[in-house]
């Protein structure tokens, strides 16, 4: 006790260890998580334990540290249908924690991973779109959420030649610049 | 009565050349269908008369078939791809060969003077034998959303009008001397025979005479012999750069009436296209790739009689719109559509746009308050091509200005909001004032960001001809005001009896399992049908297919059936002959597929690729997921599939 000036910090709970684990597990393992981190600070708490209440189970942060290094696999973005997957899912429908810490408090959820990746949508929607918030005035759920199986969708197809028009037309006004939207200096 | 015996060897009384004669007049496919299931006569006499034919999808039967029953063809349409090619979803080497078509055509079809290809894989290899043999013949080519070919096949084409020629009917006006004999091109003889009028002759008074080993079949009767008048490769995929088939075209050819190379990278030089105008004085539809518009200025003042132009572009430096306003528009002009065009160069159309009646602006630079305002100057309109930009202020303005409009067709912006228009988005408000103001119309296909029941009613009780109906609900909002849209569909399909084509895409809880029961049932002329993302259950496509008893053509996309559903539909829907499915529930091992397996009946699989690249890149590579194909066919299974395209049935 007596040596000098220096506070020594004792981590009995080993949360600090815990977190630096799950800091280097987040850059190997879940691309997800980390996601989830780093967006869902920004996103309005009581909006968020609106959508996953069914869900929702509080731990106390000691509890919660515990639980990260047990988790199972994280969920795989899965950007289009594959028919095999989602038969498995369908069939098997396993749950998996999902942690998320928010102004100082962790909450613990556990959750299918459909409705995993709607809040992961959900949030990067809410932080992209904020200006369009606005105008609508808050963010509204997506459809799949009122009781409705959510589903990878392929993206909407476009026809080719459209396609190629819109290509263009960007690079038209990258050409011109921002400011000259109407004119567009001819590529030769 | 009781001792009359049906003779159909009679043909209840009228002879063989009579029925010929009537059936000359009998045009329809149907009808024609109809005559040669009355008995073997009838049907022999159909299938020598029979002139034009389209395939809907080129491996439901084999060349050499369809010369053994119509041997007199004159014209012929062929599909390759499925239609889905269109949005990027077909592998490129998916197939649609026209190669052992081609073969056919030169060694049979003597008589074809029209070739139309749609999504097919044309090589200059089989351009070369094409117009080898039916280059004196033909007068129509086209190569629509065509690929493999370059701008050696199309100087091909440009050559081979060099054999162009009318005969005339009386020999006293004209002298003729023999200029040319035994000019040996392409393996016949011909003569090239050079008719002087009273006065000088230009070029396109160079008439030719074909001659086989009979020159006393043909005699000097009016009409014209097997000249191009119809050139379109539009969408196609052409490589090469040089432009050098359209200046042979202009030197070789006085009879073209329509040239169209729209949506293709080809290069043009405008003077090529000024001596076309110069030389093929009945040039009356000019569509063509990127070319600045105020290069044409010539060329828009000698082809006077032009009433279609589509293509060009503008490319104005900052301060130089005038060029653009020198241009003179041929005076019959009256279907345009100009690429890139923005708002200050759009009142070049003004002049003539009261005379306007068809307009494409899908490839524009124009917002919406453009639309309105060049829209309100058209109220002769009677087809309309624009992006979703044009809002429902715009479909105000249309409703309003243009009562004569038949076919309208709203495609989708960009996503990105930042470069299309704030009001660019279509919504039930702008179907319904259209619903309303537009009571002829046949043909609408839109891309809405927003839909209620309401509208689709709304276009049940007022678009009474409406035989083609299309619509998509963009991804864009994430609620929608008004679903599932049950009620909507039922009222439209109830309300306009006349629709043949019908598609709906839509998104999960778009439609319920009893909206796809509605389709079902009221579905009683259509034809063929696209659906995405509807439906609940499996229950839903059983239902469906209890009704759509002309259902000829079912595309699904990204709808939640189990392989079982799909077979159990292609079974119990009456007319089916052709079933494409993209995202479904597939069974552990593929098997339910076969449950639909029949006589006759194609089964394809094309397995989802499992490419590294695909979870990150979200927008390319759409193909990676798995797709079934099945059809009709009398030919067998195909043998020139790629790796990418497995036979399911027959094994």
């Amino acid at each position: 006790m007596a040596r000098g000036d220096t506070m020594v910090e004792h981590d009995f709970f080993q949360i600090e260890k815990l977190k630096a684990a799950s800091f280097r597990a987040a850059d190997g393992k879940s691309a997800a998580r980390s996601r989830i981190q780093s967006v869902v600070s920004r996103i309005n708490p009581q909006l968020l334990r609106s959508v996953i209440a069914p869900g929702a189970t509080e731990m106390p942060p000691e509890k919660a540290a515990l639980l990260l290094s047990s988790s199972s696999q994280p969920p795989h973005p899965v950007t289009i249908l594959n028919p095999s997957i989602r038969s498995v899912a369908e069939i098997s429908n396993e749950t998996a924690p999902l942690t998320i810490f928010y102004n100082g408090s962790m909450a613990v959820f556990d959750l299918p991973r459909d409705k995993a990746e709607t809040i992961m949508k959900l949030v990067e929607t809410a932080n992209d779109g904020s200006s369009s918030d606005q105008r609508k005035g808050g963010i509204r759920l997506p459809e799949e959420l009122d009781g409705g199986k959510i589903q990878e969708l392929p993206p909407m197809a476009r026809r080719k030649s459209l396609q190629r028009f819109i290509a263009k037309r960007k690079q038209r006004l990258t050409v011109a610049g921002p400011y000259a939207k109407e004119k567009a200096v001819p590529k030769r | 009565m009781s001792a009359r015996t049906l003779n159909r060897v009679m043909s209840f009384g009228i002879s063989d050349l009579a029925l010929e004669f009537v059936l000359g007049y009998v045009d329809d496919p149907r009808d024609r269908e109809a005559v040669s299931l009355v008995c073997k006569k009838w049907y022999q006499i159909d299938a020598l008369s029979r002139k034009h034919v389209t395939i809907a999808i080129c491996y439901s039967t084999s060349p050499g078939r369809l010369r053994r029953r119509f041997p007199n063809l004159e014209s012929l349409q062929l599909k390759g791809k499925p239609r889905a090619a269109m949005f990027n979803l077909i592998p490129e080497d998916w197939g649609g060969y026209v190669g052992p078509w081609i073969r056919e055509i030169a060694e049979a079809f003597n008589c074809l003077k029209s070739l139309h290809l749609r999504r097919m894989i044309v090589k200059d290899e089989d351009i070369r034998v094409l117009v080898k043999a039916r280059g004196h013949m033909l007068e129509s080519l086209k190569l629509d959303k065509c690929s493999g070919l370059s701008t050696d096949g199309l100087l091909l084409v440009a050559r081979s009008c060099r054999f162009t020629g009318i005969w005339i009917g009386s020999v006293g006006l004209y002298y003729f001397s023999l200029v040319e004999f035994g000019n040996q091109v392409f393996g016949f003889d011909i003569w090239l025979i050079h008719l002087e009028p009273h006065g000088p002759s230009p070029a396109h008074d160079l008439f030719l005479a074909k001659v086989g080993s009979d020159r006393g079949d043909y005699g000097l009767d009016s009409g014209e012999i097997g000249c191009l008048r119809i050139l379109s490769l539009e969408e196609s995929s052409i490589s090469g750069n040089d432009a050098k088939w359209i200046h042979e075209l202009a030197v070789n050819n006085s009879v073209l009436e329509t040239l169209n190379f729209y949506m293709t990278e080809l290069r043009v030089a405008p003077e090529d296209l000024e001596l076309l105008a110069k030389n093929c004085r009945s040039l009356v539809s000019l569509k063509i790739s990127e070319c600045d518009i105020s290069y044409l200025i010539s060329f828009f003042l000698i082809a006077t009689k032009l009433e279609e132009f589509g293509g060009g572009s503008f490319n104005d430096q900052v301060g130089d719109l005038d060029k653009y306003m020198k241009i003179q528009f041929p005076p019959k002009l009256c279907c345009v559509g100009l690429i890139f065009m923005g708002k200050n160069e759009m009142e070049i159309l003004f002049p003539f746009a009261a005379a306007l009646k068809k307009l494409d602006l899908q490839y524009t630079f124009l917002s919406t308050e453009d639309h309105c305002q060049l829209i309100q100057r058209c109220p002769n309109l009677e087809v309309l091509e624009v992006r979703d930009v044009i809002g429902d202020r715009g479909l105000e303005v249309v409703a309003q200005t243009c009562k004569k409009l038949r076919r309208l067709r709203i495609e989708r912006g960009d996503d990105d909001q930042g470069l299309e228009d704030e009001q660019g988005c279509v919504s039930q408000a702008g179907l319904s004032s259209l619903a309303q103001g537009c009571l002829e119309l046949e043909y609408l296909a839109v891309y809405v960001s927003d839909i209620t029941n309401a509208a689709l009613e709304c276009l049940g009780t007022y678009s009474k001809n409406l035989c083609d109906f299309r619509l998509v609900l963009l991804d864009r909002e994430q609620r929608i005001t008004d679903l599932p849209l049950d009620n909507g569909v039922r009222a439209l399909l109830k309300g306009c009896a006349k629709i043949r084509r019908f598609a709906l895409y839509l998104r999960p809880g778009g439609l319920s399992d009893v909206g796809l029961g509605y389709i079902g049932q009221y579905s009683n002329n259509v034809r063929w049908i696209l659906m995405g993302n509807i439906g609940e259950s499996d229950r839903g496509l059983l239902r469906f297919s209890q009704g759509c008893p002309r259902l000829q053509k079912l595309e699904l996309r990204s709808c939640c059936f189990t392989e079982r559903a799909l077979a159990m539909a292609a079974l119990r829907l009456p007319s089916l002959r052709y079933l494409w499915v993209q995202g479904y529930v597939a069974s552990p091992f593929g098997n339910d597929l076969l449950l639909m397996a029949r006589a006759f009946w194609n089964i394809e699989f094309i397995p989802p690729k499992h490419d590294v690249n695909e979870t990150e890149d979200r927008r390319g590579n759409i193909e990676s997921q798995a797709q079934i194909l099945a059809y009709y066919s009398l030919a067998g299974k195909r043998v020139d599939c790629p790796d990418s395209v497995i036979p399911l049935h027959p094994a």
